[in-house]
C-alpha cells in the first residue's frame, strides 16, 4: 500500500543491427503518481514499451536516468507482486496450488502452518472455491491465473504489476477474473499498475488510465476514471462508459496518426 | 492392461516358432524355444549365473550412481555460471564427441584390467550425459519464474533451491535416464572384452565363441530384462518425482 512517483523516467536498449549499434529509446520522459490503493492501467499501441515500463518500475530493469520512488524507497526495495500473461510460465508446477500462493510468504520465512491459515483466511474472506492440494496444471488457466494473483497479494505488496494477465483466457473466465480481481484488490486496498491491450477492459479495471503513444512510449493523456465502485458489468453499456471510450479511442487515433 | 500390448510380442514368438519348427533357418543361429526355455531352467539352477547377474549390476550400479552424483554435483555450478559456461563448453562437447569405447585402452591402461576400470568407464560416460543435461537443466530454467522470484525479493540461495533447482529436475533426469540405458550397454561391452571372468556380458561372449547358442540366446534375454526392469523401475521414480514433467 504505497504512495509511487515516477519522475523524469527514461530508458534504451542498444541493439546492433548490421554491426551497428543502435541506440533505440524505448521510454520517454515518463512521470506518474500512484496513489496508495489506486489501479492505474496502460493502454498504448503493441510494442511501444508498456512491458518495459513496468519491468523498470518494477526493479527488474535499470532506467537509464529517472527515479522510481515507492514510499520514499526506491523500486528495487519494494515488495512487487508480479502477475504475468503467461501464468504457465510464472507458476511453480512443483508446488502444489497452496504453497504456490504462499510462494513469497516462504521467502519471508514464515513457517507452514501459518502460511496456510494465511491462505485460508484469504480465501475464505473472498470466498472463492480453491483445490489446495491439486497442483497449478491440473487447473483450469482462469484457476491458474487466479492463483498467481492471489501469490502476489498474500504477502502485502507495496505494489502489484499485471503485465496483461487476462490475455490469454477466454472470454467468460476473463469477466470472473475480472470482477474477482476487482473485489480482490479493493479490499486489499492494493495498488496496481495493470498493462492492458483491450480498451474495455483498461477502462473498466481503472481508477485512472494512462494512455502512452508508439515507441518511444511517453504518456499522452491520463484519464480519471470516475465509474462507480464496485463496478458491475452493466457499467460497459452505460453512457458514462461510452463516453469514456470514446475519449480513449479519438486520443488514441492521434498518437497514431503523429 | 491394453490387450493390444500382447500383440507384437506374440507376433514375435509366433514367428520364432514357425521358423525353428519348420528350420527354415539353420538353428545354429536361431535356437527353438524349448531349448532356450530349458536353458533358462538351467541357467537359474547353478548359483554361478545368478552371480553373473548380481555382478553386472553391481557394476552398473557403481558406475552409474558415481558418474551421475559427480555430473550433478559439477553440472549445477556450470549452468548457473555464465564464465564457468563459456570456459568449459568446448571441453565438455569435444569429450562427448569422443566414443567412449575409443578410452577403453586408456582406462586400461590407467586402472588395469579389474573393476575399478570398468565402473570407471560406465561412470565417466554415465558422467558426461548427466553433466550436459543438468547444465542445460540449470540454464534453461524458466525466466519469468526467476524474476517472479526475484520481484519477491528471493535471497540468491532461496532463488537456487527454490526455483532453478526444482525447475531443472526434469532435464536432469533425462539425463539420467539417458545414461542409465548407456551404462547397461557399456558394462555388458566391457565385461565382453575387458577380460573378466563374470558377468552376464562376459557370459554372452563365452557361450557364442563356444556355440552355446540357446544358452546365448538366454543371456542376451536377461541382459534385455534388467535393461527394461531398471527402465520401468526408473520411469516410477520420475513420475513421483517430478510429476509436473511434460505438463
Amino acid at each position: 500500500m504505497a504512495n509511487i512517483t515516477i519522475s523524469e523516467l527514461n530508458k534504451s536498449f542498444i541493439t546492433s543491427i548490421d554491426g551497428r549499434r543502435n541506440n533505440i529509446a524505448v521510454l520517454k520522459n515518463i512521470n506518474l503518481t500512484v496513489h496508495s490503493g489506486e489501479i492505474v492501467t496502460f493502454f498504448g499501441p503493441n510494442g511501444c514499451g508498456k512491458s518495459t515500463l513496468i519491468h523498470t518500475i518494477g526493479g527488474i530493469l535499470p532506467p537509464d536516468s529517472g527515479t522510481i520512488s515507492i514510499d520514499g524507497r526506491d523500486s528495487r526495495d519494494a515488495k512487487i507482486g508480479f502477475v504475468f500473461q503467461n501464468y504457465r510460465d510464472s507458476l511453480f508446477p512443483w508446488l502444489s496450488n497452496l504453497d504456490n500462493i504462499g510462494f513469497p510468504l516462504s521467502l519471508e520465512g514464515v513457517n507452514k502452518k501459518e502460511r496456510i491459515k494465511r491462505i485460508q483466511d484469504f480465501i475464505q474472506r473472498f470466498n472463492l472455491s480453491l483445490d489446495q492440494k491439486s497442483y497449478p496444471y491440473q487447473q483450469s488457466g482462469g484457476q491458474q491465473q487466479l492463483i498467481a494473483i492471489l501469490r502476489s497479494l498474500i504477502y502485502n505488496p507495496d505494489l502489484v504489476l499485471l503485465d496483461e494477465p487476462f490475455a490469454a483466457l477466454d472470454y467468460t473466465t476473463r469477466i470472473f477474473i475480472q470482477d474477482t480481481v476487482q473485489k480482490l484488490f479493493s479490499e486489499t486496498k492494493a495498488t496496481a499498475l495493470f498493462i492492458s491491450h483491450e480498451i474495455d477492459e483498461a477502462i473498466y479495471m481503472a481508477d485512472r488510465l494512462v494512455l502512452l503513444s508508439k515507441r518511444p512510449a511517453r504518456i499522452i493523456k491520463i484519464i480519471d476514471v470516475n465509474l462507480e465502485k464496485p463496478r458491475k458489468r452493466d457499467i460497459l453499456k452505460s453512457e458514462e462508459f461510452a463516453a469514456l471510450r470514446k475519449l480513449v479511442i479519438s486520443s488514441f487515433q492521434e498518437t497514431l496518426a503523429e | 492392461m491394453k490387450k493390444s500390448k500382447f500383440i507384437g510380442p506374440l507376433i514375435i514368438l509366433f514367428l520364432w516358432f514357425i521358423i525353428t519348427s519348420f528350420e527354415f533357418i539353420n538353428p545354429l543361429f536361431i535356437p527353438s524355444i524349448p531349448s532356450v526355455l530349458n536353458s533358462f531352467k538351467e541357467l537359474f539352477s547353478t548359483s554361478s549365473f545368478y552371480f553373473d547377474i548380481l555382478s553386472t549390476f553391481q557394476r552398473l550400479v557403481f558406475g552409474f550412481f558415481i558418474g551421475a552424483f559427480v555430473g550433478i554435483v559439477f553440472g549445477i555450478p556450470a549452468g548457473y555460471s555464465e564464465r564457468l559456461y563459456n570456459s568449459l563448453e568446448f571441453l565438455i562437447d569435444f569429450f562427448r564427441s569422443i566414443p567412449v569405447t575409443a578410452l577403453f585402452p586408456l582406462f586400461l591402461l590407467f586402472f588395469g584390467i579389474g573393476d575399478v576400470a570398468k565402473i570407471g568407464i560406465t561412470a565417466w560416460s554415465s558422467f558426461l550425459i548427466v553433466l550436459f543435461n543438468t547444465i542445460y537443466g540449470v540454464r534453461n530454467s524458466r525466466k519469468t519464474r526467476v524474476l517472479v522470484a526475484q520481484t519477491m525479493k528471493a535471497t540468491k540461495l532461496q532463488l537456487f533451491y527454490k526455483v532453478i533447482l526444482p525447475d531443472s529436475l526434469p532435464q536432469i533426469f533425462t539425463g539420467l535416464r539417458t545414461s542409465l540405458s548407456l551404462a547397461l550397454i557399456v558394462v555388458i561391452v566391457t565385461e565382453m572384452f575387458l577380460g573378466t571372468t563374470n558377468g552376464i556380458g562376459q557370459r554372452i561372449f563365452n557361450t557364442s565363441i563356444t556355440y552355446k547358442v540357446p544358452e546365448m540366446y538366454a543371456s542376451i534375454l536377461i541382459a534385455g530384462i534388467l535393461g527394461y526392469s531398471l527402465n520401468k523401475l526408473f520411469a516410477l521414480i520420475e513420475l513421483k518425482t517430478i510429476h509436473w514433467s511434460g505438463k
